[in-house]
């Protein structure tokens, strides 16, 4: 599921950067980071993205499991410390 | 020399005893400690996953590289899997183990830096305490029941 994942929000969400990998159990977990979730709470970066997904895939996008949602500034504040 | 190494099972009673301690100093109205010591229990209960399930990773002080590499996401359910995801976020943007050695200015610099809890009426470092000790909580309380 990881290559359809990738494959759906980029096209989506262009610029956004995925780093996800399979877990034994078959779900997908790992991160996005993107400009566009400037200014969006945690909840509504969840909600776009889950939409996204659910769109294209139905029922196959409960196969992500979880997603951490940062912006760029997020993720360079979170490698400085 | 004394050393006592720390196990699955001793990270996750430290995470639940910060998560009590967290709870009891937003009581008292110590709202840096209680953010503090929310981002610990989460740490401590991540590095519990991580030594179930990838005992071989070295960790850092690293909430996204926990949740990643420690298997916590295992355990979450579709219905559960935005709501952890947001919550971990959270605790990922807001928390730094080196807050421990920040001033009360600093702090607040920091959270000011990330815009947290802006937009919200009230008391900006209780809702910010607040806001961090109830995704603690829901990540905590989620990985006990799916222990």
């Amino acid at each position: 599921m990881v290559d359809p994942v990738k494959e759906i929000l980029k096209a989506e969400s262009p610029g956004m950067e995925l780093e996800l990998e399979s877990m034994s159990s078959g779900k997908d977990t790992g991160d996005a980071v993107w400009t566009g979730f400037d200014g969006l709470d945690h909840l509504d970066r969840q909600k776009l993205v889950r939409d996204v997904l659910r769109s294209k895939l139905g029922v196959e996008a409960q196969e992500v499991s979880i997603l951490l949602t940062f912006t760029p500034t997020e993720l360079h504040s979170m490698q400085e410390a | 020399m004394y050393y006592l190494a720390s196990t699955e099972h001793t990270y996750r009673d430290a995470a639940r005893e910060h998560l009590g301690r967290a709870e009891n100093e937003f009581e008292r109205g110590d709202y840096f400690l209680a953010h503090y010591l929310s981002g610990l229990a989460v740490e401590s209960h991540l590095r519990a996953h991580l030594l179930r399930n990838a005992p071989e990773w070295a960790p850092r002080h690293d909430i996204r590289a926990l949740a990643k590499k420690s298997g916590y996401a295992q355990i979450a359910s579709a219905e559960l899997s935005s709501r952890l995801s947001e919550n971990i976020t959270v605790i990922a943007t807001r928390w730094r183990s080196n807050h421990r050695y920040y001033s009360e200015r600093e702090f607040l610099d920091f959270m000011t830096e990330l815009r947290a809890e802006f937009n919200k009426r009230g008391d900006c470092r209780k809702n910010q305490a607040r806001t961090l000790f109830n995704a603690a909580f829901e990540i905590v309380e989620r990985g006990e029941k799916q222990w």
